[in-house]
């Protein structure tokens, strides 16, 4: 049972707090990845539970063992755990093997055991054939899962990925994300995984935190981030999204030209995101809109549209004047300047704050 | 706009009028010069070794002389041995120093960078000079001293030895191996390290078992090239090694040069030298080739380790390198300038100014030598940058037939130690038809013919790098070839051009096997003036001589650093 907790985590630079005041719990054999822009503090929070870095404030504990504080830090290679970086860091004066066995060499394991677990870690990772090779002679894809073969190899207690996929062409990068994925699998060692790119954390992790100027913006799994962001950030960062301006009022959201019923909270300005998905175009001829129950017709106009091969990308202006995206199935073609109504369910209107809060962090 | 009205009325579209072909001439001017500069003068080392030096026909008898008599086969293997006791003693100065400057945080890692800089700077004659005036057997200051302290009879310390001689070419050397050293440290990701300790290896096995094996191919590289300096060099045995009574290859190659001069011999005598550096050369070169793939890997920020106490170790291995590699000899170096006898204490009643006014004002050949000096390193800097641009330039933009031959020829000369050089230029063009012997002509294209493949190098990579692009774009718009070059090609290297213009100008102002047996009295250098002078036992006037070297040559770095940088003089290629 592995458990790693971060609280309150800041580490400032001067004046500029590259992670402020982070918490956040993994349970164990979690998957979670830091999602954000470059610059959020999400390689910085993955260099601190690695113990490169030391917090200025806060603490990391593991297993309830305080391994981090501003006070000092465990050494790196005392935490027992593996990283996978961001260049791979596979050591080219050693083999494949070498490499691999080299955190149970570490550990003095005796020889034969050493063997025996590298041979069985390079036939998970299908690269037991190149056992005695050195890193130069070996292609991208076989690069990466050394350093994945050697990070599991130890059976550390969390796993550290900073980036894996960043370097790699697009194919390669889905051939390892699966890997990645299978190995989390196989072995359930609690993992973190520090990434810019959403879709990758979203195909691959349990729990998604997006990280924004050092502060966590969401922390849940990736289909209730997706149709549930909290923040105006996390719902911009997380696909594509129309933010639409409005008021809380008497327990409805209004918006210029319709309104939608709200589950609560106080009156006062208003933020929505409603996902391009979650509208659809229909033809209209008259001006009675259609009459569906939960749901808002509005007239509107198709002012641009891009094909995009899988689905058709419409920039819309509503007869209120607001202007809103919205994608459409490649066979429903509505030329530019088409007047069309625009269906949207009233659950699709998610109302978001503009800056996170406090306690939204646990 | 005028450009579009030309354009409508046709005046120059589709003009194709026959057109001189400049490449060609350059191309034939280019090889001339070539021949003149490497090929006539390295031909000669094939063809006088195998000349027999009365009949004039073919022989092999001079090999057979060369190495049959015990006396000259001695020279070498005590060559050799001097190499090697200088590798391992630069290698022991200089790569904790690398180490300390590029992976750790210990304190003081500019002062320790610019140490190195300072040794690099410090002409190897006059480092042996200063050396001789701190510790040689009678009268060096350290000998004194110790003898004073416990009234020993024995020196502390003997200079004039083998082992005198390697630490004294270590200490002018060592910086070589800093550089290659530092250079492959800084290339290594710090996520290589980071790895090592994140499963489960301290500071010290990380270093160990990844940084300095991912290092050492770089490091043997410059070893080797180490072991090549030493074994070319002839300033530093030549004021240590004659006193002491031993001769290596280069002092035995001088002693052919005796009446009546054995210019054949000579030759068959310096072909291992030759071929030891061709082949230490190519070694090198394919050490340093596995070195680059070895230490490749994208991102990854350098953060210096954190080494504790043992950052004081290395501050102290620092400073002792650095006292006695550039402050003592500098020091001293000084000092004796200001004394009227070196070896008496320094107080107001042994202080002058005279050595100064001696060798400014009063002495016409020291006036001379330096005025010789530095004329011939302006030419010598100047036309090797020039040439080495032009040459570089035409190889890399493929604009010439036979680049790749060019390249070689122009590179060739790397293989040929100083002194042996010397020799060949002296059989080309000493004697008749030029007899160029004597004059600072001859000395000015020995120099260039030297430095050549450093100049060329360094521009190569200049532009290498330089996206050809440019000046596609300059050609596009209307200039032509000569437009790119000067406004384009040239503003954007100015820096590395100078650059090198510095660093062949500081080797040449202190260069001294290439002008043996070049230099009559008439033309004589610094460097050779040292020896002369030590000889003589003035090392009053040659400390005021070496100071005023000295102080020139560090202006002009500094004018090199203010404007390029602390990293142009050290820079590996």
């Amino acid at each position: 049972m592995t458990t790693l907790q971060l609280k309150g985590l800041t580490k400032a630079y001067g004046p500029f707090k590259a992670v402020d005041d982070l918490s956040l719990t993994l349970r164990d054999g979690e998957f979670l990845s830091l999602l954000g822009p470059s610059g959020c503090g999400k390689t910085t929070t993955l260099r601190m539970i690695a113990g490169f870095i030391t917090p200025t404030e806060g603490t990391i504990l593991l297993d309830g063992q305080e391994i981090s504080s501003p006070s000092g830090v465990v050494p790196p290679e005392k935490r027992q755990m593996s990283m996978i970086f961001q260049s791979y860091a596979i050591w080219p004066n050693m083999t494949v093997a070498q490499n691999v066995g080299f955190g149970l060499r570490m550990k003095k394991f005796p020889r034969d055991e050493i063997a025996r677990q590298v041979a069985e870690v390079l036939r998970v990772v299908q690269l037991d054939h190149l056992a005695g090779r050195y890193p130069a002679e070996l292609s991208g894809g076989q690069q990466q899962r050394v350093a994945l073969a050697r990070a599991v190899a130890l059976q550390p207690k969390v796993m550290l990925l900073d980036e894996p996929l960043s370097n790699l062409d697009a194919n390669l990068r889905e051939d390892m994300r699966s890997e990645i994925k299978r190995m989390h699998l196989e072995y359930g060692i609690t993992t973190v995984y520090v990434t810019h790119d959403q879709s990758e954390a979203m195909a691959i992790s349990d729990r998604i935190a997006v990280i924004n100027a050092g502060r966590i913006e969401q922390i849940e799994a990736p289909h209730a981030l997706y149709s549930r962001p909290r923040t105006r950030f996390a719902a911009e960062f997380i696909g594509r999204t129309n933010l639409i301006e409005g008021r809380r009022q008497a327990g409805r959201m209004v918006f210029d030209g319709f309104e939608a019923p709200s589950s609560g909270g106080a009156d006062g300005p208003l933020l929505a995101s409603v996902r391009p998905q979650n509208l659809r175009l229909l033809p209209r001829g008259g001006t009675t809109p259609p009459s569906e129950p939960d749901m808002l017709f509005l007239p509107g106009k198709v002012t641009e549209r891009i094909f995009l091969g899988e689905r058709w990308d419409y920039g819309l202006t509503l007869d209120s004047g607001q202007s809103l995206r919205a994608a459409g199935p490649p066979e429903e073609d509505y030329p530019e300047g088409s007047v069309v109504w625009i269906a949207l369910p009233t659950a699709a209107v998610i109302p978001v704050e503009e800056e996170p809060l406090r306690e939204a962090a646990e | 706009m005028t450009d579009a009205v030309d354009t409508q009325k046709g005046a120059r579209v589709g003009w194709r009028a026959p057109r001189f072909d400049w490449t060609m001439a350059v191309f034939v001017l280019l090889a001339v010069l070539l021949v003149i500069l490497i090929v006539s003068p390295l031909s000669r080392l094939v063809i006088e070794s195998f000349t027999h030096p009365e009949t004039g026909g073919f022989t092999l008898q001079n090999f057979v002389d060369a190495f049959t008599r015990k006396r000259y086969m001695t020279a070498y293997w005590q060559t050799l041995q001097l190499a090697g006791v200088t590798v391992v003693m630069s290698v022991f100065m200089a790569l904790p120093m690398a180490f300390a400057v590029s992976r750790t945080d210990t304190p003081g890692r500019g002062l320790m960078y610019f140490a190195v800089l300072g040794a690099f700077i410090v002409p190897p004659f006059l480092g042996a000079i200063g050396w001789i005036l701190l510790a040689g057997p009678n009268a060096g200051w350290i000998n004194q001293i110790w003898e004073g302290l416990t009234g020993s009879e024995e020196p502390l310390f003997n200079i004039f030895s083998m082992w005198g001689l390697a630490f004294v070419i270590a200490l002018n050397v060592f910086p070589l191996i800093f550089i290659f050293a530092t250079s492959a440290f800084d290339l290594i990701s710090s996520e290589m390290e980071e790895a090592a300790a994140i499963h489960g290896a301290g500071p010290m096995r990380a270093t160990w078992l990844i940084t300095l094996p991912l290092a050492l191919p770089a490091i043997l590289g410059a070893s080797m090239l180490v072991f090549l300096e030493t074994i070319a060099l002839y300033g530093t045995p030549a004021l240590i090694a004659i006193p002491a009574r031993f001769n290596v290859a280069t002092t035995q190659l001088t002693t052919f040069f005796e009446y009546p001069a054995k210019i054949e011999l000579a030759m068959a005598f310096s072909v291992p030298m030759v071929l030891i550096t061709v082949v230490l050369l190519v070694a090198q070169r394919m050490m340093l080739r596995g070195g680059t793939v070895a230490v490749s890997g994208k991102g990854g920020a350098r953060e210096p380790m954190k080494i504790g106490r043992w950052k004081w170790l290395f501050l102290g291995h620092g400073i002792a390198v650095a006292l006695l590699a550039v402050v003592l000899p500098s020091f001293i170096l000084v000092t004796t300038s200001f004394s009227v006898a070196w070896a008496k204490p320094f107080g107001f009643d042994n202080m002058t100014l005279a050595n100064y006014r001696e060798i400014l004002f009063e002495q016409q050949t020291v006036r001379d030598a330096l005025w010789n000096t530095y004329t011939i390193s302006l030419s010598g800097a100047t036309i090797c940058t020039a040439l080495g641009f032009v040459i570089a330039y035409m190889v890399i933009r493929k604009l010439v037939p036979m680049a790749a031959v060019i390249a070689f020829l122009t590179v060739s000369p790397v293989a040929v130690p100083g002194i042996v050089l010397a020799i060949c230029f002296y059989a080309a063009y000493a004697g008749p038809p030029l007899s160029l012997y004597g004059s600072s002509m001859l000395i000015i294209i020995a120099f260039v013919t030297r430095f050549l493949p450093i100049a060329f190098v360094s521009c190569a990579s200049g532009v290498r790098s330089m996206n050809p692009e440019l000046e596609e774009a300059v050609r596009i718009h209307g200039g032509g070839r000569f437009r790119a070059l000067a406004e384009v090609v040239a503003p954007v290297l100015k820096k590395s051009l100078l650059g090198v213009w510095i660093l062949v100008f500081v080797i040449c102002s202190r260069e001294l096997s290439t002008a043996m047996f070049l230099s009559s009295y008439q033309n004589r250098v610094i460097s050779i003036l040292t020896l002369d002078l030590s000889e003589q036992g003035e090392y009053e006037m040659l400390a005021a001589m070496g100071v005023v070297l000295l102080v020139i040559t560090t202006a002009v770095v500094a004018v090199g650093i203010r404007f390029l940088g602390r990293d142009f003089m050290l820079r590996r290629n």
